[in-house]
């Protein structure tokens, strides 16, 4: 592919998937760094127009991943010395303006299982897409998602049983 | 337990992303790309000056009208805009007249060298010459220019022009990035690989064919997309490096289907050092006079005091309507604006960016002059009124136009010598022209503008007016 080609490839590219991406990004950072994502997802899809399979979006959503992952690992090290425990942790969801006991039950899971939970719920991928973004096969992603649910089910329970029951405290005198 | 999932869908915060522009991405390509090794091109910050040498009508028109009385600019010694890597390149451009112009010749260009450094450094040196079947016709003129983006500096030699004369002249203090490839003037500078590659990035040049063949080699064909004049741009497929670019004027004196051609090579680039910074600055022959340019950009052109030329800063306010003076003594400032006066985009942009700003002028105010042949405009300003005819434009002062001083020079389409075309107050009905070496030539005068192709270049003009006889020398 030559030069000409390669930038109409891209152009292509993110036409049909860069709303997308952006999306996914939103949903994770705030929209400067969501705009950040975007640029160096496709500065890497230019460098690497020749990896990205069809249907792009996948690989793209993975490289979004693993930027997102990259600017997490980087703010942790500028605060490492500030908490140590806060770095170990996945940056909350916002619970405020949706669905309050949805998002802290999310707030609760693991990475692995918020991020298939998120690829299937909110990015609306398939399994098979979702395995690409995550990088194993069909079947552990069936696996994954599986579990996940059942632990977003239960931390679903147990945030709505402590909202009934700080409800239930404010109440009664 | 699918209730969960459905739950989590109805709650997704974004429903459509809104992504900014791929400009974006090809910023950040190109930030990169410059970043890590130093021998490769530098980030296409470029405001887009078309290519100096692209095209004739460029330098005839925007550089040799540009400037008062005929005599341009362009250069400086400040760092503003200076680069970290120094592009040069070579060029050699061709206009060729429509065939139905009737004309025999074209204008060459010869080699011209390009320096480039940053958004706003340049120097240009280059010899150029009328051709008849490819044969020089008299002697060639020397033009040297250099910029900073605020001072420009000029020299030229030869006898088409005045000989020895460095002209130095402010430029405007702003400038806007120009979306037009050939159309900004000389005050700004480009290199030709980072505006291919940023104006193919943001959709300004577009893929028209591939696998064209070019003296024995394969090239993509990028055409532009905007409202300026239609280009082609023949590139190399792997690297996108214009290797030639093809312009299409049919403005002003410009016959319709006129085309320029310039063929683009030896492009080197190179850290920008002690050594080669000298590459970017003036070099005018031994014993030139110093000239300055007059205040923005209009005004007779005067010798410089032992201090040099001074400029008085000065950012008056857009004028908002015509200027009673100007109304009072030119008929076509009195009457009603029509579609017709509507300002190219292409002169638009270069009073935008050019001195002209300084002189508050306004393109919104503009008005057609001349007959259809003629396709000039004049635009009034607060202090300045200007003279736009094909690509370029002069200003000057008020007080200067209505005594009959604003006029243009630039290379006609129907002889190898120059047209004059200038502004006269109402009352006058025809000028005189004297050329060198004796004789003249009586131009009539249409709403103010007469417009005369010389075979000589003309030394003074006279003519009757309601205020008596008047002489302006060329």
């Amino acid at each position: 592919m030559n030069e000409v080609e390669r930038r109409r490839s891209l152009e292509a590219l993110f036409r049909e998937h860069a709303d997308a991406v952006h999306a996914y990004a939103r949903r994770r950072v705030d929209a400067a760094s969501a705009d950040d994502t975007v640029g160096e997802v496709f500065a890497i899809a230019w460098r690497r127009l020749d990896d990205v399979r069809d249907p792009g979006l996948p690989w793209l959503l993975a490289c979004a991943r693993r930027v997102l992952a990259n600017q997490r690992r980087g703010k942790r090290r500028a605060e490492a010395l500030r908490s140590r425990l806060a770095a170990s942790r996945l940056p909350s969801l916002p619970t405020a303006g949706g669905d309050g006991p949805l998002r802290h039950a999310l707030n609760e899971l693991g990475e692995r299982d918020r991020e298939v939970l998120l690829l299937t719920g909110w990015e609306g991928l398939d399994p098979a897409e979702a395995a690409t973004v995550l990088g194993c096969s069909r079947g552990a992603l069936a696996v994954r998602l599986h579990r996940a649910r059942k632990r977003l089910e239960a931390a679903l329970d147990r945030v709505e049983a402590r909202e009934v029951s700080t409800e239930t405290t404010e109440v009664v005198p | 337990m699918n209730d969960v999932l459905e739950r989590l869908r109805a709650d997704n915060p974004v429903r459509t992303g809104s992504a900014p522009s791929i400009d974006q991405v090809w910023a950040r390509l190109e930030r990169e790309s410059a970043a890590p090794d130093r021998r490769r091109l530098r980030p296409a910050r470029t405001l887009a000056f078309g290519m100096l040498a692209l095209a004739p009508v460029v330098i005839v028109l925007a550089v040799v009208l540009a400037l008062p009385g005929g005599r341009r600019v362009s250069g400086g010694s400040g760092a503003q805009g200076i680069g970290t890597v120094l592009v040069h390149y070579r060029t050699r451009t061709v206009y060729r007249p429509a065939a139905s112009s009737g004309a025999s010749f074209a204008y060459e260009f010869g080699t011209a060298d390009v320096w480039v450094s940053g958004a706003l450094r340049h120097r240009v040196e280059t010899d150029y010459f009328v051709s008849r079947s490819g044969r020089p016709v008299g002697d060639p003129l020397h033009l040297e220019l250099t910029t900073d983006g605020r001072l420009l500096e000029h020299f030229q030699s030869g006898s088409l022009s005045k000989v020895g004369e460095l002209v130095q002249s402010r430029v405007g203090e702003q400038n806007p990035p120009c979306p037009l490839i050939v159309a900004c003037g000389p005050e700004v500078s480009v290199d030709p690989l980072s505006e291919v590659r940023r104006l193919y990035g943001n959709g300004g040049l577009v893929l028209g064919a591939k696998g064209r063949r070019l003296n024995g080699r394969s090239v993509d064909e990028l055409v532009s997309t905007g409202s300026g004049p239609p280009i082609r741009v023949l590139v190399d497929p792997q690297s996108l490096m214009p290797v030639e670019v093809i312009a299409q004027y049919g403005t002003g004196p410009w016959p319709a289907s006129s085309l320029s051609t310039t063929t683009i090579s030896n492009y080197r680039s190179s850290p920008l050092t002690p050594a080669n910074r000298g590459l970017l600055s003036m070099r005018p022959h031994p014993g030139a006079k110093l000239m300055c340019g007059g205040p923005g950009g209009g005004g007779p052109v005067r010798p410089a005091s032992p201090r040099g030329c001074r400029y008085t800063p000065s950012s008056p306010s857009t004028v908002q309507s015509i200027p009673p003076d100007l109304a009072a003594a030119f008929a076509v400032f009195r009457r009603p604006a029509s579609n017709s006066d509507t300002l190219p985009a292409v002169n638009a942009v270069q009073l935008a960016r050019g001195p002209a700003t300084r002189g508050g002028v306004n393109p919104a105010l503009a008005r057609r002059v001349g007959d259809a042949q003629t396709s000039a405009f004049v635009v009034p300003g607060n202090g300045v009124v200007c003279l736009v005819v094909g690509g370029g434009h002069t200003c000057i002062a008020r007080g200067g136009a209505i005594a009959g001083r604003l006029l243009t020079e630039s290379f006609g389409a129907s002889s190898f010598a120059e047209v004059v075309t200038g502004l006269v107050p109402d009352g006058v009905s025809s000028v005189t022209l004297r050329m060198v070496g004796g004789g003249s030539k009586k131009v009539a005068v249409h709403q103010n503008i007469y417009q005369a192709d010389l075979a000589r270049r003309a030394t003074t003009m006279t003519y009757q007016g309601h205020s008596g006889h008047a002489s302006v020398a060329l």
